[in-house]
C-alpha cells in the first residue's frame, strides 16, 4: 500500500479533480492518494469525485491561507 | 496580351484573403485563385498543453466567433472526460450559443454582407460599407442593429465572464448557474431579438425580395452551384446548432448520410493545394474528382443555406414559417443559389432568438447543478456544433494524464473551402468579359465569398511544418532592398 502524494497548488477548477482522475489510472486498490490545493471549490469537488467514483475521502484539512489537504484511499 | 487581376486585400469578411484572376488573350477569365495567405497553426502548438486548457486556447483563434470554438472545445472534452453535464448545464451553454448566433449572424449582414445589397453592388466602395448602409436606412435601424448586439454580447459576457474568449465551459457543465433576476433579463433580450430577428427578415424582403434586379442575382445562374449540404440536426431532422447527428444531403436534396459527430472521420477527409494555407475537406463515400459541383463531385457546403437544405426544417414556429416560404420562393428544396445564404442567415437568426427565448422560459435552467464531475481516464475526445460559419469539429487525443498528444480542427470556413474557390471562378467567368473590368463588377465577384460569411482568421493550419514567410525590406524611397525568407 503506497502513498502518494499530489501538489495541486496554483490549478483552478476544474483541474486538481482532472488531474486527480489522470493520476488515479497509476494507483491500486488500497493505495492513498493525498492532495494538497487552494481552488476554492477543491473540497466540494473532491467529495463529489469520491462520491462518484465510490473511494473513500479519509479526511481534509485547512491548512490555512485558502490551502486544503485531502487524503483519498483507492 | 495575358492579364492579371489582383484583388488583395478582399474585404468585408473575417481573417483575410486575396483573389487573383488571370484573363486570355481575349480578355476573359481563364482560371481563378482564391488564396488565404494566413497562416494560424493551432493544431500544432496545442500539442502538450493539458487538455483542460483547450476551451481557453482555441477561442484565441478567433475574435469574431471565440463563443463557437470556446463551446465546440467544451464538448470536446466532456467527451475525452467520459462526463455528461447535466441538463441545466446544457441549456445554459445553449443559451449562450443562441445569443452568439444571433450576433454574429447580426453582424453579418448589416456589416459585411448587406452592404451589397442596401447600397448596392455596384456602389462606389467608400459607400459599401456599414457606413453606408447606416445612411440608408437611417440612425434609428442602425441604433437598433447596435443596441441587439450590445445585448446579446451583455448575454454572452454573463456567462462567459468576459466579452470575448469565454471561460465558462467546463468538462461536465459550466462554471455558474443562473440566477432567477438574471433569468428575468435574458427573456428581456430574447423577446427584443426576436423582434429584432423578423425586422431583419422584413428589411431583407423590402430591399432584396422587392427589387427585380436583385432576385434576379440571387436566382440565376451567377452564383448557383449544385453541391451536396451538411449541417447538424436534432432527432426530428431540425436544423440545431448546438448537438445532434450530422446529416448530408445530395444535390437532389435526398439523405445521403447521417452520422454520429464521433464518426466524421469515416465521412470527410481533407486535400491540400499548394496555392493555399486552407485544406480542403470532401466527402470520403463520393470522392474528390476536383473544383466541380455536381453528384458526383464530394465537394459539400456548410453554413445557414446548407443547414437548411440538409434539414427538414426549423424547431421553432416562426422560423419555421420563414423556412417554407423561402422555399417557396425559390422554388423547392435544395436550393443551389449561394446568395440565397443571406436569406437563410436571417431565417437562422431568427431561430436563434426564438431558442434563446424558449430556454430563458424553461424553469429547470435555474437549476443550481450545473455540473458534473468528471471521473473519467482521458484518452480521446471530439465536439461538433454548428458555427455561424459551417460545421466545426474539434478532436483531441492525449496521454494518460490528459495531455494533448493530437489535435484536429476541422474549421467551419474550411468546409465550404472548395465551394468557395468554385463560387469564385464562376462569378468571375460569368461577369468580366473582353477585359472589362470595373470596381463594381471586381465587387460582384467578391460577393461570391462573401455570400458564405468565410472566417480564415480560423480556417487554416500548419501543413509542412515550414512557414512560407517572407519578409521584405523596403528603403525610405518604398523600394526593397532585401527579402528573407524562411523556406
Amino acid at each position: 500500500m503506497a502513498t502518494v502524494t499530489l501538489d495541486c497548488s496554483g490549478l483552478r477548477c476544474p483541474q486538481p479533480i482532472l488531474k486527480i482522475a489522470a493520476k488515479s489510472a497509476e494507483l491500486k486498490s488500497g493505495d492513498l492518494l493525498e492532495v494538497s490545493a487552494d481552488c476554492p471549490t477543491f473540497e466540494k469537488d473532491v467529495r463529489q469525485w469520491c462520491d462518484r467514483t465510490k473511494k473513500t475521502l479519509m479526511w481534509v484539512k485547512d491548512d490555512g491561507g485558502g490551502k486544503k489537504r485531502c487524503q483519498i484511499q483507492f | 496580351m495575358k492579364k492579371r487581376i489582383t484583388i488583395d486585400p478582399i474585404t468585408r469578411l473575417e481573417g483575410h484573403g486575396k483573389i487573383e484572376i488571370f484573363l486570355d488573350d481575349s480578355g476573359n477569365v481563364e482560371k481563378t485563385y482564391f488564396q488565404v495567405p494566413e497562416l494560424r497553426g493551432f493544431e500544432v502548438f496545442s500539442i502538450g498543453r493539458p487538455a483542460e486548457e483547450m476551451p481557453r486556447i482555441t477561442p484565441k483563434i478567433c475574435g469574431v466567433c471565440p463563443t463557437t470554438h470556446h463551446i465546440c472545445s467544451t464538448k470536446a472534452l466532456d467527451d475525452l472526460f467520459k462526463v455528461e453535464p447535466p441538463p441545466a448545464a446544457k441549456k445554459l451553454r445553449e443559451l449562450m450559443y443562441s445569443a452568439f448566433m444571433l450576433e454574429d449572424h447580426t453582424l453579418h449582414f448589416f456589416f459585411l454582407g448587406g452592404p451589397d445589397f442596401v447600397v448596392g453592388p455596384s456602389a462606389p466602395a467608400a459607400e459599401r460599407n456599414i457606413l453606408g448602409v447606416i445612411s440608408k436606412v437611417g440612425l434609428d435601424i442602425a441604433g437598433k442593429v447596435i443596441k441587439l448586439r450590445r445585448e446579446c454580447r451583455d448575454v454572452i459576457t454573463h456567462f462567459g465572464g468576459r466579452v470575448i474568449h469565454p471561460v465558462c465551459g467546463l468538462p461536465g457543465g459550466i462554471s455558474k448557474p443562473l440566477k432567477e433576476e438574471d433569468r428575468l433579463k435574458i427573456v428581456a433580450v430574447a423577446k427584443n431579438g426576436v423582434e429584432f430577428a423578423q425586422f431583419a427578415l422584413k428589411i431583407f424582403e423590402d430591399v432584396v425580395l422587392k427589387n427585380k434586379d436583385y432576385v434576379d442575382l440571387v436566382t440565376g445562374d451567377v452564383y448557383k452551384h449544385s453541391t451536396y449540404y451538411m449541417g447538424l440536426v436534432d432527432k426530428n431532422n431540425k436544423v440545431n446548432f448546438y448537438d445532434g447527428d450530422i446529416r448530408v444531403v445530395t444535390p437532389e436534396g435526398k439523405e445521403f448520410a447521417r452520422f454520429r459527430p464521433a464518426d466524421y472521420l469515416d465521412h470527410i477527409t481533407e486535400r491540400v493545394e499548394p496555392w493555399s494555407y486552407v485544406k480542403f475537406p470532401y466527402l470520403k463515400n463520393v470522392g474528390w474528382k476536383g473544383f466541380v459541383d455536381g453528384i458526383g463531385s464530394g465537394v459539400f457546403r456548410v453554413a445557414p443555406l446548407a443547414r437548411l437544405n440538409a434539414a427538414d426544417g426549423m424547431a421553432t414556429p416562426l422560423a419555421q414559417a420563414e423556412y417554407e416560404r423561402m422555399y417557396a420562393t425559390l422554388g423547392g428544396k435544395p436550393v443551389h443559389n449561394t446568395l440565397a445564404f443571406h436569406w437563410a442567415r436571417l431565417i437562422e437568426a431568427l431561430y436563434a432568438a426564438e431558442r434563446m427565448l424558449e430556454l430563458a422560459q424553461d424553469r429547470e435552467i435555474t437549476d443550481t447543478h450545473v455540473r458534473n464531475i468528471p471521473t473519467a481516464i482521458p484518452a480521446e475526445g471530439i465536439g461538433v456544433v454548428e458555427a455561424p460559419r459551417g460545421t466545426l469539429f474539434h478532436h483531441y487525443k492525449t496521454d494518460k494524464n490528459g495531455i494533448i498528444t493530437e489535435a484536429n480542427l476541422i474549421v467551419a470556413t474550411v468546409n465550404n473551402a472548395a465551394a468557395i474557390c468554385m463560387s469564385i471562378e464562376k462569378a468571375a467567368k460569368s461577369l468580366i468579359r473582353e477585359g472589362k473590368v470595373s470596381d463594381g463588377l471586381l465587387n460582384m465577384v467578391e460577393m461570391a465569398f462573401r455570400a458564405y460569411d468565410p472566417c480564415f482568421a480560423c480556417a487554416t493550419h500548419t501543413l509542412s511544418g515550414k512557414t512560407a514567410l517572407f519578409i521584405n525590406i523596403y528603403d525610405s524611397n518604398g523600394n526593397i532592398t532585401d527579402t528573407i525568407g524562411s523556406e
